[in-house]
């Protein structure tokens, strides 16, 4: 990290080699750049007021320590190196109270997909998901995935970019995490994955909206800290039957040389996978005007009641159409009579 | 739970509640899809607003996303039959591993992962043990099932094969021995007549008994299935038989002392001869037929006042 290196005759200078993003700050840098100052009496507070005079600029609202260091070397002469820009992306992945053993599983392998994810505590409410936003911006996500279990049964996933954009919420099903024996792949844990998206996405306003929506959520951005070089698995979303199905492959070689060259591609699945039924979708993060809204979604609650319904309803049905059998017995025998009852006289 | 509210709702106090749809018969649903069709406008905008832009304000390059779209939608017939959608899920995605990877390519991004590049993974070591122990074990427990059956098979062929080569081999011996003691025969009869003047071999004659060398109750000790013909069970001793039938299978069966009607009738076990010999005494009681229907009636013996006056 540290370099040390001889920028003039007069003093050492502590350099950094090449990463010009300060806002990613070492210990060390910060320490040597407070050593600097020490040694060399240099008054840093003097020094930034008259850096920050110079450019016309008001106080910033950075890191007194970022700024220091910043500041010192700036003022020995280094340029300030351009930031280059980068997807900021952050996504905050957190449940409900009450959410169970397995879908907490399934919660912890999505964080583990997510290099760029943050954790937080378990949202206590179930009616005020406004506030979820608030919680996003203490954590500066601008992505949000939350996971709502009602009756410890249902669980509801909501993905939603956090200040102004848009949500949704989603019904999830067939949940496999990626414990699961038979799911038997595997891949760096932080590597960049390949989105892959089906064909379907591209026909419907509503589809091309989650699409981007997905992107942005579950893609590491790029130069993220905490991603690995090299793209070694995929996450695939099929539209199937307005289901969206998600899976996770790893991508494996076979065959070939040694070298690398002539090796077929093989998918190998990792896991987790589940089946998510968009149900709502909200101009708003958590609230707004809705933008679309399922016309095949049937909540389970109403799945549940209709079941129960039509097994009352075997009974009711079984006593009506005794009163019909009944009601016909009766009946046989007022037949009409054709003029025939004399011919057997 | 109208699906109304929520055009009203603000930006405070909504309530998740109110999105649990309650899809009402007819004409809601085409109140849905027809606002669902209005909106499409402003899904279209608010896309745009979402879409992140690249440095120079464009559109990002692929390598900041890494997103592919397949080629041909996915249609499934059936989606309940999972070997059918698992497949055609797996034809999809590996239909755009080539296409990511030229991509990956022309953008410069690293995609192979080199096979001495060791970092954490995903599962940890232990997980994939036991995933490669299951995997052991079920094909080990495959092929002991396919090893049972074989045997199975193989037993009852061998068997067959077993029954039908000692058969051979026995009308093997048989005819040797045949051989063997016709030759003998005809040496005997040559040597104590002075030669057989038809030296003709009686091929239909019927098999002459074997003589009993040590030789030969050797052999038949060894095989005692071919002395006893062709049965392939043991030879058994009179005395074993009658064991048999006395003790085995339940032992002596329980009305032999009792008469059915067919051994009532029966004779067996009388024979006139015996019964007429000489020596054998017979009783009074004793009836023949045809031999006076009245036995002699001996003299009674007097009573006891007249044995008295006689003695």
């Amino acid at each position: 990290w540290i370099v040390f290196y001889r920028h003039s005759l007069h003093y050492d200078l502590v350099s950094i080699p090449a990463s010009p993003d300060f806002t990613v700050m070492s210990k060390h840098k910060l320490e040597a750049a407070k050593e600097y100052a020490r040694t060399h009496e240099i008054d840093i507070p003097a020094l930034r007021k008259e850096r920050n005079a110079q450019k016309g600029r008001k106080r910033q609202k950075t890191e007194p320590a970022d700024e220091d260091a910043a500041t010192l070397v700036t003022a020995l002469g280094e340029k300030p190196a351009e930031k280059p820009w980068r997807n900021k992306q952050r996504t905050l992945v957190f449940c409900s109270r009450g959410t169970g053993t397995r879908y907490r599983h399934m919660m912890e392998d999505v964080r583990m997909l997510m290099p760029h994810s943050k954790k937080d505590v378990k949202y206590d409410t179930k009616h005020n998901l406004y506030d979820i936003n608030e919680i996003c911006e203490l954590k500066s996500c601008n992505n949000c995935v939350y996971f709502e279990v009602r009756k410890k049964f249902d669980c509801y996933m909501w993905v939603s970019r956090t200040p102004n954009g848009p949500s949704c919420k989603f019904y999830l099903t067939n949940i496999h995490t990626m414990l699961e024996l038979k799911l038997m792949g595997n891949a760096l844990k932080g590597s960049r994955p390949i989105l892959m998206f089906d064909a379907n996405f591209d026909s419907a306003p509503h589809w091309q909206l989650l699409k981007e929506l997905f992107t942005q959520t579950f893609g590491t951005p790029k130069g993220h800290p905490d991603s690995k070089p090299f793209i070694d698995h995929m996450m695939s979303f099929f539209i199937v039957d307005n289901h969206i199905w998600f899976r996770h492959y790893q991508i494996a070689e076979v065959g070939g040389d040694g070298k690398g060259k002539g090796k077929e591609p093989q998918l190998i699945e990792i896991g987790p996978r589940f089946v998510m039924e968009p149900i709502r979708m909200f101009s708003g993060s958590f609230g707004g005007p809705t933008l679309w809204q399922s016309e095949t979604f049937v909540s389970p609650n109403e799945a549940r009641s209709n079941e129960r319904r039509s097994q009352a309803d075997k009974y009711v049905k079984r006593i009506a159409a005794k009163k019909r059998r009944d009601d016909k017995i009766a009946d046989i025998n007022d037949m009409p009579s054709y003029g025939l009852d004399d011919v057997f006289a | 739970m109208d699906g109304f509210n929520s055009d009203e709702a603000g930006s405070e106090g909504y309530s998740s509640e109110e999105t649990e749809e309650v899809p009402r018969p007819g004409q809601d649903l085409e109140a849905r899809r027809q606002r669902n069709l209005e909106n499409a406008g402003m899904m279209s905008q608010k896309l745009l607003e979402i879409t992140v832009k690249g440095p120079g304000g464009g559109a990002l390059p692929w390598a900041e996303t890494l997103q592919v779209t397949a080629a041909e939608p996915l249609l499934i017939p059936d989606v309940h039959d999972d070997l059918q959608r698992e497949s055609a899920f797996y034809r999809q995605a590996l239909s755009c591993v080539p296409l990511a990877w030229r991509l990956c390519d022309e953008a410069g991004v690293k995609h192979r992962r080199p096979d001495d590049y060791f970092a954490e993974m995903l599962k940890s070591d232990e997980h994939m043990d036991k995933i490669k122990n299951k995997l052991l074990f079920e094909k080990k427990r495959i092929e002991t099932i396919e090893e049972k059956k074989k045997l199975r098979e193989m037993k009852k062929y061998g068997k067959q094969v077993q029954v039908q080569q000692q058969q051979e081999r026995q009308k093997r011996k048989k005819l040797e021995l045949d051989r063997i003691s016709k030759l003998r025969k005809v040496r005997e009869k040559g040597n104590a007549v002075g030669g057989d003047e038809f030296p003709v071999e009686l091929d239909d004659e019927a098999p002459a008994p074997e003589r009993v060398t040590p030789a030969s109750l050797a052999a038949a000790h060894k095989n005692k299935q071919q002395l006893a013909g062709s049965s392939q069970l043991p030879h058994k001793s009179r005395k074993r038989k009658h064991k048999d039938e006395k003790y085995g299978h339940g032992g002596k069966k329980r009305f032999s002392k009792s008469n059915d009607a067919a051994s009532f009738e029966s004779m067996k076990g009388f024979s006139i001869q015996r019964n007429n010999r000489p020596d054998r005494p017979k009783s009074p009681h004793t009836r023949m037929p045809g031999k006076g229907s009245k036995p002699k009636a001996k003299a009674a013996r007097p009573g006891k006042s007249k044995r008295r006056k006689q003695a």
